[in-house]
């Protein structure tokens, strides 16, 4: 399916409602999110590669420089896997690197200042990472990592998602159940039964019945209950 | 592709239903969202590494005001320890006066956002880039390195900005903008709105394993 397949299958889960859903909306605020939630919910859907050269000297990598849409970094190896075929270094290298933790190293305190073969790599952050030995010439590394698909935009509805083809009709299906959600307590209702059909189990618990307890707070809405009080 | 800030509005407008911005002005959704950056960020979240010239005799460094929290300092590419003063009074008598290679960093008793090496260095590090084109340009020896985390709002402060996070981050931050606009005590107050984005904004965030 392309992206335009997925605006016609969320128009007719909404009724064919193109007025009251735009394009714009629909790709922001529903394929674009499923996509990203189907993937968070189920990460193998979308695994990328990319490698990163690094200078001599050089430790620190931010991730998101190299691959912005990376959210969990699977395996990093020293070398290069981003083809069918693994390419050594210059040096003939081509091994996994482990991860270790910033604490462990830092529970040596010259480990910034050792250089030679790289042993492993660390991570800071939600998007630095290193490695650790700093390297004396140039390396490359593949980092292997759990991504979200490239979103959508009205200029490219003609592509389609980067997630395998039995997954696109649920983006539809989901991306309706997200744009359901802003009508109020019916549609949430109905919205959470699609995500839970959807998805195979419930995501979130009723909303109705906790809002059913709760009345609205704003001073135009106690007054207009005060009001009617003590009209009856 | 990274969305804008202007892109992120646009989304919570649309789930607040106010396009043309009569509930909320994008100025107040602007700064909601920065604020929701904030929330996030104090969880230490967004990790920089800084590189500051070290010159000698100089105790104090000041730091970004966006700092949220210190992890580790380097200097000369060796760990300091952090010390309270209290551990410093006990493993360094008269700490304030000696003269020696920093061993220990420490935050207490200080500014916010400024950190005191002790002993203050003894030379001044070189300050001319040494690594062309990487990350980190300058020269770590005899200066110090600071591993710190740091509240990205600041990087989202116009809506022409790009939005200054990965992307997995930007449903949960349009979900919880929206509904706490939402939730305001204003005439526009949707409550079961706010508690459907809320909900759903965590199903983001515990598979994002922030909660």
């Amino acid at each position: 399916m392309t992206g335009s397949d997925l605006l016609q299958r969320i128009w007719d889960h909404l009724g064919g409602n193109t007025l009251f859903y735009g394009e714009e909306e629909v790709i922001l605020n529903g394929i674009n999110p499923a996509m990203r939630l189907l993937c968070l919910l189920k990460p193998e859907l979308l695994t990328q590669r990319v490698a990163v050269d690094l200078l001599a000297e050089q430790t620190f990598i931010n991730i998101r420089e190299h691959a912005p849409r990376h959210w969990i970094l699977r395996r990093v190896m020293l070398g290069t896997i981003t083809g069918d075929a693994p390419t050594k270094t210059t040096y003939g290298e081509f091994v996994m690197l482990p991860y270790m933790s910033l604490d462990q190293l830092n529970a040596r305190g010259d480990w910034f200042k050792q250089r030679g073969p790289m042993q492993g790599y660390w991570r800071y952050g939600r998007f630095h990472m290193g490695v650790y030995k700093r390297p004396e010439a140039d390396r490359t590394i593949t980092l292997i990592f759990r991504a979200v698909p490239t979103a959508f935009s009205t200029n490219t509805m003609d592509q389609s998602p980067e997630l395998a083809d039995v997954w696109h009709p649920l983006i539809g299906d989901v991306g309706a159940a997200l744009l359901l959600l802003k009508e109020g307590n019916i549609q949430i209702e109905k919205a959470r039964g699609m995500l839970t059909k959807a998805f195979g189990k419930e995501l979130f618990g009723p909303i109705k019945q906790a809002v059913g307890r709760q009345q609205r707070t704003s001073p135009v809405h106690v007054r207009t209950r005060e009001e009617a009080e003590v009209a009856s | 592709m990274t969305a804008s800030i202007s892109e992120q509005i646009d989304r919570i407008q649309y789930l607040l239903q106010d396009r043309d911005a009569e509930a909320f002005s994008r100025n107040a959704i602007l700064v909601q969202h920065q604020e929701e950056i904030t929330r996030l960020s104090r969880r230490q979240l967004w990790g920089e590494i800084l590189w500051v010239n070290a010159l000698a005799g100089t105790a104090q460094y000041a730091l970004p005001t966006s700092t949220v929290g210190i992890r580790l300092v380097l200097y000369d590419e060796e760990r300091l320890d952090y010390a309270t003063e209290e551990m410093l009074d006990r493993l360094l008598p008269g700490w304030e006066g000696r003269q020696d290679s920093p061993r220990f960093w420490t935050t207490d008793a200080q500014s916010p956002n400024v950190i005191r090496l002790v002993p203050p260095p003894l030379r001044d590090g070189s300050a001319i880039p040494l690594f062309p084109g990487l990350p980190m340009i300058q020269d770590p020896r005899d200066n110090i390195l600071i591993f710190l985390y740091e509240d990205r709002s600041g990087y989202a402060g116009d809506e022409s900005d790009a939005f200054p996070l990965p992307d997995i981050w930007e449903d949960v931050l349009a979900f919880e903008t929206a509904a706490m606009m939402a939730s305001k005590e204003s005439d526009y107050q949707q409550l079961p709105l706010a508690m459907a984005l809320r909900e759903l904004a965590k199903v983001y965030r515990q598979a994002l394993g922030i909660l």
